[in-house]
């Protein structure tokens, strides 16, 4: 929808829309809109609309001004030119993107060489393009508020770059005493500074490099900051998981030894259990860095439609995260990809540690 | 010629009555707003051309404090009347 031409035709359209009117009846009135306000500008020179804005004929007077290529004077004839000013509501609407900017008072140190670069990028914004060709550069223009006068002799030897695309205006206080604008542009004058020149040929480079350099090490800075703290909270998510895996690396008989240390009350009934348990496992496939021991099958099942593993280890061990024990009971690598109608053993599982079944495990944990 | 001798002209011109007129009219405003709040343009022939545009930011001097100012960017609706419309309007004023 955006930056699109439209014709009185999309108008109606969109108008029909909006008031889900009849699309003819709508291109009528749109047609008829802009004649009766062609009438009103016939007629009575000011057209007012009411949350739209003012049109307005406007008279200019003739006056003088110099043919650019040759340098001839010549007048330019009084004529008319039709103003539009929109109302308030509708300026504020179009101008709602930029609402947040504010006129800003500048310091008197402050370097506008950045903003030059920039308007010199886009020379095409500058004023003064709704009437003919010569009008623009006219040398004394006693009619309009301002002089303009394009001198690309005197200010632009000043640096070497032709950065005076924008008129340069001033008041002119000599020929004119009465300046209707109390603001004018401002001449954006080159003040060749002395350290300038050292660094790099052309005048305006050095400052703009010095600002980028700075942002580039706040830039660093901040990196440099950021993966620090990743790095912590990476040792520090980390170290307490690897601690239990190192002592559960720790050759299965001392685990009778270690116990102790743990759950004083059950160990001694329980120990004994973990190593049987330990015997029995080396019948089946096991998984190493797991917490338990598969010892035994607890059944078969069916893998068919809607069922999951996940479901299963929930079913059996009223624990999900199990599910990889049946995996590797069953030799699936990978967990996504189960064949249907495949018979799934399901492993009995003992704890590495207590010689306890999950559930149990899940129960003694509660009750702590 | 005001808000009300406009709705007035165009009432008669399409046979309604002054208050649809207005209806119609505050509608077809609310249209154009929310269009040119797209950044769209609008060609009428024969009449001119409604177009967003945006205006750079600049430094402006006050020239009687020598204070300096940095005005924002904004977007502007701009109207430029086609020729045909500006020689109507020139005939008319002479007569």
């Amino acid at each position: 929808m955006n930056d699109q031409r439209l014709t009185p035709a999309d108008l109606a359209s969109a108008l029909a829309r909006r008031g889900s009117l009849p699309r003819r009846y709508c291109e009528d009135f749109v047609r008829s809109f802009f004649e009766v306000v062609e009438d009103g500008l016939v007629h009575d020179n000011l057209v007012k609309i009411k949350g739209f804005g003012t049109f307005k004929v406007v008279d200019i007077d003739a006056r003088e001004s110099v043919n650019v290529s040759t340098g001839e004077r010549f007048e330019i004839a009084s004529h008319t030119k039709v103003s539009f000013t929109p109302d308030a509501a509708l300026r504020d609407a179009v101008n709602k993107p930029f609402v947040a900017f504010q006129t800003v008072i500048l310091n008197e140190g402050t370097d506008t060489k950045e903003m030059e670069k920039l308007w010199d990028a886009v020379p095409a914004e500058e004023p003064a393009t709704e009437e003919p060709a010569t009008e623009a550069p006219a040398a004394e223009e006693p009619v309009a508020e301002k002089t303009v006068s394009e001198a690309p002799a005197t200010e632009a030897p000043a640096a070497e770059e032709p950065v005076v695309e924008a008129p340069i205006v001033e008041t002119p206080a000599a020929e004119e005493p009465v300046a209707e604008e109390p603001v004018v542009e401002v001449p954006v004058v080159e003040e060749p500074k002395p350290e300038a020149p050292k660094v790099e040929a052309p005048a305006t480079p050095a400052p703009a490099c010095e600002k980028p350099c700075r942002c580039h090490c706040w830039l660093w800075l901040l990196t440099a900051c950021l993966f620090l703290l990743l790095g912590y909270c990476i040792a520090y998510y980390w170290h307490p998981v690897e601690l239990p895996e190192f002592t559960c690396d720790e050759p299965e008989t001392e685990i009778v030894e270690e116990t102790p240390a743990a759950p004083a009350d059950t160990v001694a009934v329980e120990a004994p259990q973990g190593a049987a348990a330990v015997a029995a496992a080396k019948n089946y496939p096991q998984q190493e860095d797991g917490d338990y021991w598969i010892v035994g099958e607890l059944g078969t099942e069916k893998m068919t439609a809607g069922k999951t593993l996940l479901n299963m280890a929930l079913k059996y061990y009223k624990d999900k995260n199990l599910y990889t024990y049946i995996c590797t009971m069953n030799g699936i690598t990978n967990p996504d990809i189960v064949p249907l109608d495949m018979e799934l053993r399901i492993p009995e599982l003992k704890d590495k540690k207590t010689g306890l079944t999950p559930i149990e495990v899940a129960e003694a944990a509660k009750n702590q | 010629m005001n808000n009300k001798e406009f709705i007035s002209a165009l009432s008669q011109k399409e046979g309604l009555l002054q208050r649809d007129a207005q209806k119609m009219v505050n509608l077809l405003v609310a249209e154009l707003s929310s269009q040119f709040e797209n950044g769209n343009t609008l060609t009428i022939q024969n009449f001119g051309q409604f177009e967003v545009k945006k205006k750079l930011e600049r430094v402006v001097v006050n020239p009687s404090s020598g204070q300096r100012m940095l005005v924002p960017p904004k977007l502007v609706l701009n109207f430029k009347a086609y020729p045909a419309l500006r020689e109507r309007t020139q005939k008319g004023g002479e007569s």
